[in-house]
Formats: C-alpha cells, sequence, structure tokens
C-alpha cells in the first residue's frame, strides 16, 4: 500500500521530469521579463557573489531605465545559494516553478555544473552564466546552456600558445591545483605544448596549499622557463614567491583568474612580466560601451570600482538582453535559443565578439593577453579568437 | 581545633555521611575507624575541600572550611594524605616533595622542611632523585606523608597510611605519626581500618558507621577493644544501620568534655 | 636533493611552531585543540588591523597579535573548555572543534574572505648557503620554533609552574588536593599554547599572505607532527615538524606532487607502527 503509493509518486516525477523540455512555457506578461540568478552570497564566495549582484543589477538598472527590452522591465531575482550545487539546484526550482523566470543565469563552477541538467530538463535556457568547464559546461553539448566564459581548457591552449609564439617562452610548464578546474588546465596545456612538439611538465598540488616551494623546485630542475598557474589566485600568488625564495625567476602566467589588481597588491614588485588573460574590455578602453557601463556603474554603485566580476556580470546581463530584443514575438524561451545559435561574431559590447551555433554554444573563446608592467596590468595582445571547437 | 556539626556528604543520589559530628582536639591524635564503604575517605575529603558538603559545618580554629577550595584549606595549614599514595608517578622524589611547598607559595621555607622531611624519612633523601612512580610502596607511602609536610601543616589528615605495608613497616609508619605529632605540635585525623593499631596510636577514637559516629572514647575508656571490633565487624557483617548496641552508645555520650 | 631538504627544513618549521602549541597544551591539560590555527589566524588579522587601521608600527601590531592571541586562549579555557572538563575525552574535542567554526566564521565575517599581503619583519631576502637558498623568514621561523621549544621545555624543567604544571596530567586529584591551583595553571597553560601559535601565525602570514584559510591546512599537518613527535614532547614537535617537511619534499622528487599531502600520514602511520607512543613519546606511566 505505502510502497505502491511512493512508487507511483516516483513514476510520476519521472514523467514530469522526462517531460521537462515538453513542458509548456509561461505565458509572457506585456510589460515584465522575469530573470532568475543563483549566486553565493553568504559561504565561501560572498565578495565574488556581491560583485556578480552588483554587475547584473546595474545592467538590470540601465535597461529599465531606458524603457526595458521591447517595452517589458526586467525584474531580476536572486538567490543565495552559498556556493552549494544543492543550494544552487533548489534555488533554480524555486526561481522556475514558483516565480516562473524566463531565463536564469548565476555563479559558480561546481553550482552551474547540477544547474545546467536541471535547467536543461525543464527547458529553461541558462545564459552566460560566471564558471567554465570544458567538460561538464563549454562543450558538455548542452541545448539551453549558453557560456561567454571561455573554458579554462581554452585559456590555457591560447595562453600558452601565445607565450610560447610570441612571448619568447621555450619550455613551458604548469602547476595545477588538483581538481576538475585543473583537468581543465593541463587539456589546454597538452593542446598547445602537443601542436608545438614541446615536452608536458605538470605538477599538481592539494586545493589549500600554503607552501609551493616542493612542485615549485620541481619545474625549476624540469628547465621551464614559464610557469602556468591553474589554480586560485592566492595560490598563484604562493608560486611567485616560493619561486623567489628559490632565487628562481621564469615568466609566470595565469588566466582570468590572475587578471586583477589584488594579484598586484599581493606580489608587489615580484608581480612585475605576470601575463594573464583578459575576456572583457580593460576600464581604460575608450569603447563607447565602455564608456556607458563605468557612467551607470558610478550612477547605480557610486565609489564601487569596475572589479572583472562586475564587469562580466553588467556585460553578461547586458547580452542577454540583446538576445531577448532581437528575438521576434511571440517572445519564447525556444525563439531566445534560436536567435543566440543564429549569432556570427555578433557584437558581444565588453565581451567582444562572440558566435554560436547549433552544435557549438562554447561561443565567446576569445580573450587577450594583459601583462603586469610598473605595477599595472597592461594589454599587450589583441583579441585572440582560436575559432570554433575541435 | 577540628569541630564538624551535623555533616551530610553525598555523591549525587547517595547519602554518605548522615548528620555527623565530632571533634578532633589540637595537638592530639584522633582516629576515625570503620568498615569498608563506612565514610572514612568521604569525611576527609570533606575537611580538606575536595567533596562539597551537603549540609553541616567544619571549623577549624574558628574558621569555617564547607565553603573553602582545596587550595585554601591547605594554605590554612591543613594538609590531606590521601589513601593509595596518590605521588606524581613521573616525577622524582624531590619534585614531588618540592610541589608540597610550591602549592602553599612563599609562606614555607622549602629547604627546612625538605630537611625536616629527610630527618624523618632518610629513605627518601637517597632516592630524591627517583621517580616516584617506580618506589615501592611503602617508599610511596613516606613520599605522601613528606609531599604534605612540606606545606609546613599544622594539621594532618592521614587516610589509612598503613594499608599495604608489611607489619615491620606499619609499625615504622605509626612510630613516625606519634613522633610527627609529640615534636612537630601536629594534629593528625588518622584513618584506620585496623582498630587495634588506631586505638593503640590514638589519643581518642571515633567508630564510624554507616555515615554515622557510633562509638567514641580514648584507648582506656573505650571498654575493650573486642566490643569495638566485634561491634563493627558486626555490623558491617550486616551491612544495614542496626541500631548501635547501648554499650557503645554509653560509651559515645563520654566525650567532649 | 639538497634544496629539498632545505625546503622541507623550512616548511617543517612552519608545522613545528603550530605543533609546539598544540603540544603544550595537550600535554598539560590533555586537550586536542582543533581551533590552535584559527587563534593563529585571528591574532594575525588583530595585527593587520592595528597595521593597516591605527597605522601602528609592525613591532607594536605583533606584539598585540602575541596579547591577543594569548587573552583569546585564556577566554577560551575559562569560557569553553573548563565546563567540559569533567565529560571524558570527546567533549573538549568537540568544544574545540566547535570553537574552530565560530572563529573561523566570525573572522570571514569580521574580515571578510580577501586575501592581504602582509609585512614581514624579517624582510623578503633569500640567503645561499653553499649553494643552497633559504629566505630570511623561513630561517626566523626555524629559530622562532626551536627556541619557543626550547624555551617551553626550560620553563617546564626548572621552574616552579612548570613543574606544577607538569604535576597536573599525572595526578589532577592530588595536584588539586595539595593546593595547586589547577584552574589558573590551566589558563595560563591556554593563554601560552594560544600565544606562541599566534606568534606562528605573524610569522606565517607574510609567507601565504594573509585570509582566513590560511592555517587550515597548516592545522592539519601540525597535528601529524604532534603525533609523530609524542604528543608529550615540545622538542619532539620541533623534531617532527622537520622531518615531516623533509619527507614530503624528498618524496616529491620520487612521487608525483599531488601526493605530498597524503606523506603526511604515511609517515605518520609507519611510525606509530614502529614506535606507536611516536618519536619521543615516553611510554605511559599509569594514570591515575
Ligand atoms: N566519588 C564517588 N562517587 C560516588 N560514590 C562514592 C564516591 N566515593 C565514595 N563513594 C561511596 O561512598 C561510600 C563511602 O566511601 P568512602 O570511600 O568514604 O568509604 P571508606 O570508609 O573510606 O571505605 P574504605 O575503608 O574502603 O576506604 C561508599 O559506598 C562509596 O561507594
Ligand atoms: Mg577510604
Amino acid at each position: 500500500m505505502q510502497r505502491g503509493l511512493a512508487f507511483a509518486i516516483l513514476a510520476g516525477s519521472m514523467a514530469a521530469m522526462l517531460s521537462g523540455p515538453a513542458r509548456s512555457e509561461p505565458d509572457m506578461s506585456k510589460n515584465e521579463i522575469v530573470i532568475g540568478a543563483y549566486a553565493g552570497l553568504t559561504g565561501p564566495i560572498p565578495l565574488t557573489g556581491a560583485q556578480m549582484q552588483t554587475g547584473w543589477q546595474t545592467a538590470v538598472d540601465e535597461i529599465n531605465a531606458a524603457g526595458g527590452i521591447n517595452g517589458r522591465k526586467i525584474r531580476l531575482l536572486i538567490e543565495d545559494d552559498q556556493y552549494e550545487p544543492s543550494r544552487a539546484v533548489s534555488a533554480a526550482r524555486k526561481l522556475v516553478e514558483r516565480d516562473g523566470v524566463f531565463l536564469m543565469t548565476g555563479l559558480g563552477t561546481p553550482t552551474t555544473t547540477v544547474v545546467a541538467r536541471y535547467l536543461e530538463r525543464a527547458g529553461v535556457p541558462l545564459l552566460f552564466p560566471m564558471g567554465a568547464s570544458a567538460s561538464q559546461l563549454n562543450q558538455a553539448g548542452l541545448k539551453s546552456l549558453f557560456m561567454a566564459q571561455p573554458a579554462y581548457s581554452s585559456q590555457a591552449e591560447t595562453v600558452i600558445g601565445w607565450m610560447v609564439d610570441h612571448g619568447g617562452v621555450k619550455a613551458p610548464c604548469q602547476i595545477n591545483q588538483v581538481d576538475p578546474a585543473g583537468e581543465d588546465h593541463s587539456l589546454g596545456y597538452r593542446r598547445a605544448a602537443e601542436k608545438r612538439n614541446l615536452p608536458v611538465i605538470i605538477e599538481g598540488t592539494e586545493r589549500g596549499t600554503m607552501d609551493f616551494s616542493a612542485a615549485v623546485l620541481k619545474a625549476k630542475n624540469a628547465g621551464c622557463d614559464m610557469v602556468y598557474t591553474g589554480m586560485p589566485l592566492e595560490s598563484s600568488a604562493r608560486v611567485v614567491t616560493a619561486a623567489d625564495r628559490l632565487g628562481w625567476h621564469p615568466k609566470f602566467v595565469g588566466f582570468t583568474t590572475q587578471a586583477d589588481a589584488s594579484l598586484i597588491k599581493l606580489l608587489g614588485p615580484l608581480a612585475e612580466g605576470f601575463h594573464a588573460a583578459e575576456i572583457t574590455l580593460a576600464p581604460e578602453s575608450d569603447a563607447p560601451s565602455m564608456r556607458d557601463y563605468l557612467a551607470q556603474l558610478k550612477k547605480s554603485h557610486p565609489d564601487t570600482p569596475p572589479t572583472f566580476f562586475i564587469t562580466y556580470a553588467y556585460a553578461s546581463m547586458m547580452l542577454a538582453a540583446k538576445a531577448i530584443r532581437e528575438t521576434p514575438e511571440p517572445l519564447t524561451r525556444k525563439g531566445v535559443i534560436a536567435t543566440l545559435e543564429s549569432w556570427k561574431e555578433a557584437d558581444g559590447g565588453l565581451l567582444g565578439p562572440i558566435s554560436y551555433s547549433a552544435a557549438d554554444h562554447d561561443g565567446k573563446k576569445s580573450l587577450y593577453i594583459i601583462e603586469v608592467k610598473g605595477g599595472r596590468w597592461h594589454k599587450v595582445s589583441d583579441w585572440i579568437d582560436p575559432g570554433p571547437a575541435r | 581545633m577540628i569541630q564538624i556539626e551535623e555533616l551530610e556528604v553525598g555523591y549525587g543520589r547517595s547519602v554518605v555521611l548522615q548528620g555527623l559530628s565530632m571533634a578532633a582536639e589540637e595537638g592530639r591524635i584522633t582516629s576515625i575507624i570503620g568498615s569498608n564503604g563506612a565514610g572514612k575517605t568521604t569525611l576527609l575529603r570533606a575537611i580538606s575541600g575536595m567533596v562539597r558538603p551537603r549540609r553541616g559545618s567544619i571549623a577549624v580554629r574558628g574558621a569555617r572550611l564547607e565553603r573553602m577550595s582545596p587550595r585554601e584549606i591547605v594554605r590554612l595549614g591543613i594538609c590531606h594524605v590521601p589513601e593509595g599514595r596518590q605521588v606524581f608517578p613521573e616525577l622524582t622524589v624531590a619534585e614531588n616533595l618540592r610541589l608540597g611547598a610550591i602549592a602553599v607559595g612563599s609562606k614555607v621555607d622549602e629547604a627546612r622542611q625538605q630537611a625536616l622531611v629527610f630527618t624523618y624519612f632518610p629513605r627518601l633523601a637517597e632516592r630524591r632523585g627517583q621517580l616516584a612512580g617506580t618506589l615501592s610502596g611503602g617508599e610511596q607511602q613516606m613520599l605522601a606523608v613528606g609531599r604534605a609536610l612540606m606545606a609546613a601543616p599544622d594539621v594532618l589528615l592521614l587516610d589509612e597510611p598503613s594499608t599495604g605495608l608489611a607489619p615491620k613497616l606499619v609499625q615504622q609508619v605509626f612510630r613516625i605519626i606519634r613522633e610527627l605529632n609529640r615534636r612537630e605540635k601536629l594534629t593528625v585525623l588518622l584513618v584506620e581500618q585496623n582498630p587495634r593499631l588506631a586505638l593503640q596510636l590514638a589519643d581518642y577514637s571515633y567508630v564510624l558507621v554507616n555515615g554515622r559516629i557510633a562509638a567514641s572514647g580514648s584507648a582506656d575508656t573505650m571498654e575493650s577493644e573486642a566490643i569495638v571490633r566485634s561491634f563493627y565487624l558486626g555490623s558491617a557483617g550486616h551491612g544495614g544501620d542496626a541500631p548501635a548496641c547501648p554499650a557503645v552508645v554509653g560509651l559515645g555520650k563520654e566525650q567532649g568534655d | 636533493m639538497g634544496q629539498a631538504i632545505v625546503n622541507g627544513l623550512a616548511e617543517g618549521s612552519i608545522y613545528a611552531v603550530l605543533a609546539i602549541g598544540l603540544v603544550f597544551i595537550y600535554k598539560i591539560t590533555e586537550v586536542a585543540n582543533f581551533a590552535q590555527g584559527e587563534i593563529a589566524m585571528v591574532s594575525a588579522f588583530v595585527a593587520f588591523t592595528v597595521l593597516e587601521r591605527f597605522g601602528a608600527p609592525l613591532a607594536a601590531a605583533l606584539v598585540v597579535a602575541v596579547l591577543t592571541g594569548g587573552l583569546a586562549g585564556l577566554l577560551m579555557e575559562r569560557i569553553a573548555i573548563r565546563p567540559v572538563l569533567g565529560s571524558g575525552v570527546l567533549g573538549p574535542a568537540v568544544v574545540t572543534l566547535g570553537l574552530f567554526f565560530v572563529l573561523h566564521g566570525t573572522a570571514t565575517v569580521l574580515w571578510g574572505p580577501e586575501v592581504h599581503p602582509f609585512p614581514s619583519f624579517f624582510g623578503n631576502e633569500t640567503l645561499s648557503m653553499g649553494g643552497l637558498l633559504v629566505s630570511k623568514q623561513h630561517l626566523a621561523i626555524m629559530a622562532a620554533s626551536l627556541v619557543t621549544a626550547l624555551a617551553l621545555s626550560a620553563f617546564l624543567r626548572f621552574t616552579d609552574t612548570g613543574l606544577a604544571m607538569r604535576s597536573i596530567p599525572q595526578n589532577r586529584f592530588a595536584a588539586r588536593l595539595i593546593g595547586l591551583d589547577v584552574p589558573r595553571l590551566y589558563g595560563l597553560t591556554w593563554m601560552i599554547g594560544a600565544a606562541v601559535s599566534a606568534m606562528g601565525g605573524i610569522l606565517l602570514a607574510p609567507i601565504v599572505f594573509l585570509n582566513t584559510n590560511m592555517m587550515v591546512d597548516m592545522t592539519n599537518n601540525a597535528f601529524a607532527v604532534a603525533v609523530l613527535g609524542g604528543l608529550g614532547s615540545l622538542v619532539g614537535a620541533f623534531v617532527g615538524g622537520l622531518i615531516l617537511g623533509v619527507v614530503k619534499n624528498i618524496g616529491v622528487i620520487y612521487f608525483p606532487t599531488e601526493m605530498k599531502e597524503s606523506m603526511a600520514f604515511v609517515i605518520v602511520l609507519v611510525v606509530l607502527l614502529f614506535k606507536p607512543e611516536g618519536l619521543f613519546g615516553k611510554p605511559q606511566f599509569e594514570k591515575i
């Protein structure tokens, strides 16, 4: 009896899950679009969460102040997931099933990895979440997920390739944190090395490592002249100081995570010559999109500097608005997905050119290289677009 | 000197001492005899502050001890030599002794007290560098007494110092207790299971049965050892709190003048 | 190889500083203080605040931090540890684990998750000795941990207070009975142990950068070191730290770097297999 009931509920929910994509879309209001977001506002990454919130909200303020999108104002609902995958799924569920959001965005690689699968079943577009993983996200083949943050594998491949081709590096090697992101970094490094017939030297280190001397000494003894650090920013800084204590000063390289003023703050003069990747225009850029953004940020959040996360969140929200604006009426989720898949070198504003296709939702791989010179980050390359995924 | 009135002490739910009253006179040796579990150790612990009485009073020279910490009581000059020696096994004999003095601070002349201990227990002087845990049982007993003496007490609470010692050694320990009492003017409260030994040594004795004083008197006034022994062995044999036999109660009434 | 050994000594001396405070508290009070590293972290943050907010000179900030650590230890003992002392080994251990989370969480709320540079007393230079390089900061940590281990050992061995402290774990009943002020001595023990770890936090912060997570991994290693050295030995904690550091750094020459952290526990396991009381631990007398 009990069992029969449980089975019926299970079967029912299975059916509901399977029928997810076919679920009817909420009726679009004529004057409002609800967008949902999950982010760790408390928990281990509250600072990043707050910056993403600032960026999204700034974009929404700007859009709504200009009359909304085709007459519809955006209402943004942000749920705190504490950077926990299970909470993120609950948050997404609530946003989709109770609040009836039209589309979603969010923050965090581990959270996005599971939320993307739920939204795939529910047929809700997940646009430009902050996070990256080649196998789990960027190149996972999900129909409703669109990425604007290059996978770490493509970042590593592009950055290391550029360092060898244009930066005078002969023996690049890599020190990673042993986790899925670290795997992504090695994947890209292997591709770059393979293409150039270079040996692969990778040192893996535990999450939370404080003393990198051992890994650094091994890299030094292996004859590396460049170290790519596939790890959080402060860990990269520890790698640099550990090498300095060994009197070793190879070229140090990172990816988007390291492209931040705090690296310079932590390392001081040791930061000089550090290379990293940037995927949004720099605040110094004189592009009109940057001028609009800085002006709006000043209005919405005076005294807040345009950090990477704020800029990315702003740019990605503007991009989502662009996709909605370009979708013909009646506005549907399927319509938005079709619009995105039609983008070919579309103007991504602060994010540079973006292309998607039905088969490739990893649309943004372009980045440019920056380097610390005189205590500031400087752009040292043009946009590099490695082209479509293999 | 030690005046105890209506003392009630227990652990958890059980009551061990039930309204016990007794006194120990200054400069005398007072003994408490009683069978296993009678509450002798509990009584000493109550005096030294290791268990807190529930009711009643303990007064020493007018000072009330019931709410004092062991530390305060030691500093009043009342030292407890516990049952089972309780030395610090991984410290040397000398260190064990020093601790007795450290605990009361600068009030005592450590060197003087140590010399005193060594005159009573020359064996400890020989073994001063040895770890206490490696001493023989008798030597540990001497150390326990010596450690208490280091605090220059004027009241010594001794809990079964004869346990586990060979008869010859027992005699020796008791002789030393008597000497301490006579020469150092120490007031001694001695807990013993062996009534013959206790009566022999003490100026005045109490018989403790199930947490109550069942009899008391001096060795000569206690009618005969045999009465005491049969009384308290018999009572222990029954394990209950049978009313005390009239003869012994009569003895009890003689106290207090 | 030579450089790996030097690196290992440097890394190990950091574990040693923390392990010394840990062992000191454990040796006297028999409580495993899982919050040891967090005291170091909080103290370093206090120093940072004094530096940044009030522009205090570095030396003053360091003094403030060590005092903060000592005070934190004292308060922890009084407020959180003392009430549960009678409840077996697990009670106090769970409380210190709880304190770990309380300190970690509070620090995150107060100072946020950012990573900050932290000035070093000893500069950032590296010295070369016969071709082997070692940074002044690491040398300072090595010296500090050695001096602390020796100083605390001497304190326990040669002072009255030290003797009183040593007696307590051997027979807490007798210690109380003879009139030692056990609560005060426990408080003092926690104060000293916590102040030592605060010193460790300040020495470490310039190397790993100041952040709320800086001590978590270190504390794990410090526990391994404490067990390795024999829980009751301060010199054992120092030597154990160095051994752990060296073995880990030599180990990665022959094994993948990924294995480095797990090596700590393999070493501890192997040592305990052959010497259950740890390298410098004494076989225990019966506890009373
Ligand atoms: N810490 C304790 N907790 C609970 N009960 C206790 C405790 N200590 C003693 N008791 C109980 O109190 C009673 C009196 O014990 P006490 O040690 O005072 O007896 P005693 O007269 O000294 O006996 P013995 O001659 O065997 O030493 C006993 O029943 C004992 O079980
Ligand atoms: Mg007894």
